[in-house]
């Protein structure tokens, strides 16, 4: 008897938990389908001829998918479209190695470091991060042009060198808090060096955020045309892929017959911070796991 | 104990070392710059000349003699208000969902995250195509259902409402990052919970939403500093960005039009400053009332 | 250590405000001609060895084009002057050229046009030119009445000096289709088309059209695109056609008129008689794609001409004249020289050679098929940039020289409003023609915001 009522509630449990999965799916499969609508919009868009884009009458599936829009954005003057690409993969390369270096050295040095003035330097970085962009924008457009850095790839990463933005140093710094001092004393009573501590635990330990930050920084840096549309806007400066795709597509002689290919390069341009995000997608979400001072 | 330098060197040395990098960029592109444009907020310049004209700006600013200044900051705070709390509460929630222990849910993340990686510009036409009257998705989809169509952009008293469910595309960006602070939440704290007959909905009330309150910390902050200074309307929005009857004219913009576009560089810089001070009296208060942010070092 | 911060802090604002640009010198008065010393014909030096920057618009590959041709025939004359191109985006006109100017970057040469040269002047980028342009005259080079369309010569002047010197002459036409209007009513409809049309003609075609549309069912297709409430160059010769006019030489707003009403009337009878989509719609027919029968351009023909939809099927005719006092819009595109170069003469020599008779000629040759502003390019077995378009009513963009005008009103007040005013009449113009709203409402809020912006 005991065991008929065990294996009906065992049953009953299956059945609930089998339309608990279900209906998990369901909303996210629905939800999926809203969110990315959009962008497979785009999709079909890119694959349409420029009169279909435009055509106010508006056709979701392209009549005869032109797979040629991908070449148009190739065609482009030669090779110059290559070497955008190339420039860009120099400034991003530069910078998702500069910045989470420098970056997790500075909030090293606020996390685990006290050191005198840290107050004053904490309240100052964090004001950076409320300054709108465009207050400083202008001076340091002089500045550059001075120094002569203009038309060069140097503005978009010399200044990378001390730490990028306070966000990623915050963020790194919140991440390090979360580090057991203990752990760190026992390194030093065993006569590491600060930056060796550093280095060899601290860094490693870090590694799920700073993995967030350097997908961040090449998705900023790769959709960046503002600031070569600012910096490097002569035509002997080197261009990168972001802007030159934003030359060509917006600013063609007749926007409107380029339309196609604005969406195509719009669907380029996604396609690769996607595939980058889909194989790193793991470390972005997985935690530390504090297997520390347990033992 | 007396005071000595020596020591007191060899204290900090390290901490000063590793803070250089930080404290030369901040003096070079960052103090030296804002320094500069608070000068230029006393003069009235457009960066070739410049006449000094004292407090000027800042009083024009703050008798609200510019007249387009009472709109802005309403529909600025309206945005900020209403946009920051829904993204929260929906990135959250969805980063729960997809935290449940169910097989195969990660596809989705990768799913959510993608609307969030759209180039900005393209993103801007995109939207704007969709939202057309005649001819735009939205219109046609809701004809299916038998609803009218909607103004959206196209009339003042929807398009801040579009504005606003325009950005729930987005929240895969904030799911990503509640998802990474959950990670951070000890799967033992759960099994306790468990054992101690807890439920879910008691489990997730007193374990994950406590534990995730750094993040949540942190994420209001920099979203408010980041919405106060939202100017994407200017890459979809009619009239440079300012929508139909300026409905969509928000600081932002509002500073990118007098610095550039009218080359009001002072005006443009007092303005910076004001929103500056603003934001930073935000955080002050926030930082100050943070007691409910939990730094798990102890449990 | 207190004290040694604000010691540094103090020192610093110090040596910073020597950053802050200097008190504007008292500005170019240009009621007046400016005059400096040129040198005379005997003093220039043809084998000089140099190179002249010139700054041209991106996105636009026939300026390039153009230019090229421009200098290889330049160099027939200076054979040891090099050339670096540089490129600015439009969108950032002002901002580039200010920011470059600022950092002493600005090239020799400097592109602009009719709206944005206003722009230059004001601040004090470009070079007031005429010492050069009389030194020329007086040396015989040129003479202005004789050789030039002298009132596009004008649209590149501020007061009395010349600024911006054109390389064209741009003009809006009427874009037309002559196949569908054929299809609507034969040679008989097509005869209303002619070089000089009234207003009062092209409402006629439109009626024809509208009703040949309605009788297909078609009822979202219309007669002419409505590109007028973007684009100052229809809008506002539009409201001077009829007297009307938005600020006064000092100034002043004086849109509120019974001429401005009569325009802006005429404006949305077109949409209330379904002639052209009101605002706040979209249209289902586009010049373009050559489902509707009127567009009013001032772009070269090329532009149009080679489109699957178009091709054969299109011509082109002067923009109907309307009310007491008809006015076409036009505009100029052309050169300036920075205030600031170091190569003052030379840069004028490359100018000059732009609208002398060979340059013209290269240019055109280059790929510029617009009008020229040489009286003496008119005929098509001689002019370059009418050669090959024979099929195609070129007259057009020269028809009416006494009707046109630019924005002048723009030019009244400072370059700081010039935004301002162009939202400001685009949106009265977009409020007009939505045929839900009253043109009297419309023009009352119109004020209104003309008002704030002027204000600002």
């Amino acid at each position: 008897m005991a065991s008929q009522t065990l294996i009906d509630s065992n049953k009953k449990a299956r059945i609930w938990n089998y339309s608990k999965v279900g209906v998990i799916y369901l909303v996210c499969i629905i939800i999926g389908i809203i969110l990315v609508f959009p962008y497979t919009f785009m999709v079909f868009k890119s694959l349409m001829t420029s009169d279909e884009v435009i055509n106010p009458n508006v056709v979701f599936f392209p009549s005869n998918p032109q797979w040629k829009n991908y070449l148009d954005i190739f065609t482009a003057d030669g090779g110059a479209y290559l070497k955008a690409l190339g420039n860009s993969l120099i400034v991003i390369l530069f910078n998702v190695i500069a910045i989470p270096i420098s970056a997790s050295i500075i909030a090293y040095s606020f996390a685990k470091l006290k050191f005198f003035g840290h107050k004053i330097m904490w309240v100052a970085m964090m004001l950076t991060m409320f300054l709108p962009g465009v207050a400083t924008q202008i001076p340091l457009y002089v500045m550059y042009a001075k120094w002569g850095w203009l038309d060069s790839l140097l503005p978009l990463t010399i200044p990378n060198l001390f730490g990028g933005s306070a966000f990623y140093i915050f963020l790194i710094h919140q991440f390090m808090k979360g580090i057991p001092q203990d752990l760190l004393d026992a390194a030093k009573v065993e006569g590491a060096s600060a930056f060796r501590i550093y280095w060899s635990i601290v860094l490693p330990l870090c590694k799920p955020v700073l993995i967030y930050i350097m997908v961040s920084i090449f998705i900023a840096n790769w959709g960046d045309f503002y600031g070569p549309l600012v910096y490097m806007s002569s035509s002997d400066a080197p261009r990168t892929i972001a802007y030159y795709v934003y030359l060509r597509a917006i600013e063609g002689d007749s926007a409107s017959q380029l339309a196609h290919v604005r969406m195509a390069a719009g669907t380029f341009m996604t396609i690769i911070p996607a595939i980058l995000f889909g194989l790193f997608q793991k470390q972005l979400t997985e935690g530390v796991v504090m297997t520390g001072l347990k033992g | 104990m007396k005071f000595s330098a020596k020591t007191f060197v060899k204290k900090n040395i390290n901490g000063w070392l590793f803070n250089l990098p930080l404290f030369i960029g901040l003096l070079v592109f960052t103090a030296i710059p804002m320094v500069m444009s608070l000068l230029y907020s006393f003069y009235e310049t457009d960066g070739i000349t410049a006449i000094p004209v004292g407090f000027a700006n800042y009083i024009r600013i703050f008798t609200l003699h510019d007249s387009q200044l009472p709109r802005i900051l309403l529909n600025t705070i309206i945005y900020t208000l209403i946009s920051i709390p829904l993204n929260l509460v929906l990135s959250y929630l969805l980063a729960v969902l997809l935290n449940t222990k169910v097989k195969g849910l990660g596809i989705f993340r990768v799913v959510y995250y993608l609307p969030v990686i759209i180039p900005g510009v393209v993103a801007g036409l995109l939207w704007k195509d969709i939202y057309d009257n005649t001819y735009g998705i939205f219109n046609k989809i809701l004809s299916f259902f038998g609803i009218a169509p909607q103004t959206w952009f196209s009339d003042a008293k929807t398009a801040m409402a579009s504005l606003l469910l325009m950005n729930v595309w987005g929240i895969g960006g904030g799911m990503i990052l509640w998802l990474s602070a959950f990670k951070n939440i000890p799967a033992q704290l759960y099994e306790s919970a468990k054992l101690d007959g807890a439920g879910p909905i008691r489990r997730f009330l007193h374990i994950t939403i406590p534990l995730s309150t750094p993040m949540i910390f942190f994420n209001v902050i920099t979203s408010i500093i980041g919405t106060l200074q939202y100017n994407g309307t200017l890459t979809f929005a009619g009239r440079a960005g300012r929508g139909p009857d300026d409905s969509l004219y928000m600081y932002g913009v509002k500073i990118y039009n007098e610095a550039f576009v009218r080359s009001n560089v002072g005006y443009g810089s007092a303005l910076s400053w004001v929103l500056l001070i603003v934001v930073g009296l935000i955080t002050l208060v926030l930082f100050k009332t943070s007691k409910w942010v939990f730094y798990g070092e102890d449990s | 250590m207190k004290k040694t911060n604000y010691v540094v802090l103090g020192l610093s604002v110090f040596l910073l405000s020597g950053c802050i640009p200097p008190p504007p010198s008292s500005a170019i008065d240009n009621s007046e001609e400016v005059s400096y010393s040129v040198p005379t014909s005997e003093e220039i030096d043809y084998n000089v060895v140099d190179t002249l920057s010139i700054m041209i618009p991106q996105g636009n590959s026939n300026e390039t084009t153009m230019i090229d041709s421009a200098i290889v025939g330049f160099n027939d004359i200076y054979p040891n002057v090099t050339f670096e191109k540089k490129y600015l985006s439009h969108a950032n006109y002002e901002s580039t050229v200010r920011n470059q100017f600022i950092a002493n970057t600005l090239p020799d040469i400097v592109w602009s046009n009719s709206p944005d040269f206003l722009f230059l002047v004001d601040k004090g980028i470009a070079l007031p030119l005429n010492p050069y342009i009389n030194n020329a005259i007086e040396q015989g080079e040129f003479d202005l009445e004789r050789d030039f369309y002298t009132q596009f010569l004008d649209m590149g002047k501020k007061g009395a000096n010349y600024y911006c010197i054109p390389r064209s002459q741009d003009s809006v036409v009427t874009f037309y289709n002559r196949d569908l209007i054929r299809k609507v009513g034969g040679d008989d409809l097509l005869a209303y088309i002619q070089n000089g049309w009234t207003w009062d003609d092209f409402l006629v075609v439109c009626d024809a059209v509208r009703k040949y549309q309605n009788n297909l069912n078609r009822f979202d297709y219309y007669a002419v695109d409505m590109n007028i409430t973007g684009w100052l160059s229809v809008s506002y010769p539009i409201l001077r056609s009829f007297g009307g006019e938005i600020l006064n030489s000092e100034g002043e707003l004086v849109i509120d008129s019974a001429e401005t009403r009569q325009a802006l009337n005429v404006v949305h009878e077109m949409v209330t008689k379904g002639y052209a989509v009101s605002s706040g719609q979209t249209s289902g027919s586009s010049f373009e794609v050559g489902t509707s029968a009127f567009l009013f351009q001032s772009a070269a023909v090329s532009l149009f001409s080679e489109r699957a939809a178009l091709k054969g099927k299109i011509d082109i005719v002067s923009f109907p004249r309307l009310g007491p006092t008809p006015k076409i819009g036009a505009g100029i595109a052309g050169y300036t020289i920075n205030s600031k170069s170091t190569r003052k003469d030379l840069s004028w020599a490359f100018i000059q050679h732009l609208i002398s008779y060979e340059g013209q000629q290269q240019m055109a040759d280059g790929g510029l098929v617009l009008p020229s502003i040489r009286k003496d390019l008119t005929d098509p077995e001689t002019a370059n940039w009418l050669k090959g378009w024979d099929d195609f009513n070129m007259d057009a963009y020269l028809y009416g020289s006494e009707y046109k005008i630019t924005a002048e009103f723009l030019s009244y007040v400072d370059t700081k409003y010039k935004s301002g005013l162009d939202l400001a009449t685009n949106d009265l113009f977009n409020n007009v023609s939505n045929k839900d709203k009253d043109v009297e409402q419309s023009l009352q809020k119109g004020i209104l915001l003309f008002l704030e912006e002027l204000e600002q």
